[in-house]
């Protein structure tokens, strides 16, 4: 049988199909576009968990990174993505690096990005009184897709390497 | 010195009439609960423009505009709180379940 991985990209695509972009008016089911919002973190918490698994063990064949992806938390990267996205004290002994992300537009959108969807997924799925339309839900779709898209921009970059590094940091062992 | 309930509030009201690109901010309201984390945050909740004719929403940078405005003014007002915004458009369309008898 053909392995067929979890791909990031094809998970955008399937939060646009229920959030029915360019399908005109009307809005989707309400079921629909919380399970987009949903998808939609998915999408970028694969990424980033694939981005680490990618920098942190590059020559390793791909059925090892996946097997290493499980080690991620969604608390664990949401604590790195809080860390850099807020302007309170930083973790003392990475204080410096911490000070570049921060200075870094592009990393801050991602952080923020994640942090929101982290919270939205959770409202999408467990909030009987959440609100979803279309169009805040192709918000999210939106800043999920604009997030991807920064991280592979930045890729290769000393804060994407500390990014990285944090990140694989706050994996757990298991 | 202000409470936290008051600075969120008064951030919302800061929000109130601002525009950030093609986003209007036409009412705002701040809530202070728990976040996924059991942690305390702020609840951001806007009713802003509709999107333009022909489109799905709004424009991203104009909604990352209004994000990083958001944390600049609570890192401003010293808001250590987390922050999440939530944005309704002014105009609701009825969704596909909306309606039982069409839909089921």
């Amino acid at each position: 049988m053909a392995q067929r991985p979890i791909n990031p990209a094809w998970l955008i695509r399937q939060a646009d199909e229920l959030g029915y972009r360019n399908k005109g008016p009307g809005q989707p089911r309400n079921a629909d576009l919380r399970r987009a919002v949903s998808v939609a973190y998915y999408a970028l918490y694969h990424d980033v968990v694939l981005r680490v698994c990618t920098h942190q063990m590059p020559k390793c064949p791909d059925v090892e990174r996946w097997s290493w992806s499980r080690l991620f938390t969604h608390k664990g990267t949401r604590r790195v993505c809080d860390v850099v996205s807020s302007s309170g004290p930083a973790p003392q002994h990475v204080a410096e690096s911490v000070r570049h992300m921060r200075a870094n537009q592009s990393l801050v959108d991602v952080a923020i990005a994640f942090v929101s969807l982290q919270q939205a997924r959770f409202e999408a799925d467990y909030d009987h009184a959440a609100e979803f339309t279309k169009p805040t839900t192709l918000s999210f779709v939106d800043q999920a897709r604009d997030a991807m898209r920064k991280l592979s921009v930045i890729a290769g970059s000393a804060d994407y390497g500390r990014f990285m590094a944090l990140m694989a940091m706050h994996a757990t062992p298991r | 010195m202000a409470t936290d309930e008051g600075v969120a509030q008064g951030l919302a009201g800061w929000l109130g009439g601002k525009t950030f690109g093609s986003v209007t901010v036409l009412a705002s309201k701040a809530t202070i609960a728990t976040d996924l984390e059991e942690e305390p945050a702020v609840f951001l909740d806007l009713t802003v423009s509709d999107p333009a004719p022909n489109t799905d929403t709004w424009p991203i940078e104009d909604v990352l505009a209004l994000r990083r405005a958001v944390l600049r003014k609570a890192s401003e007002l010293q808001l250590a709180m987390r922050i999440y915004v939530r944005l309704s458009p002014a105009t609701d369309a009825p969704q596909e379940d909306d309606t039982p008898a069409l839909f089921g």
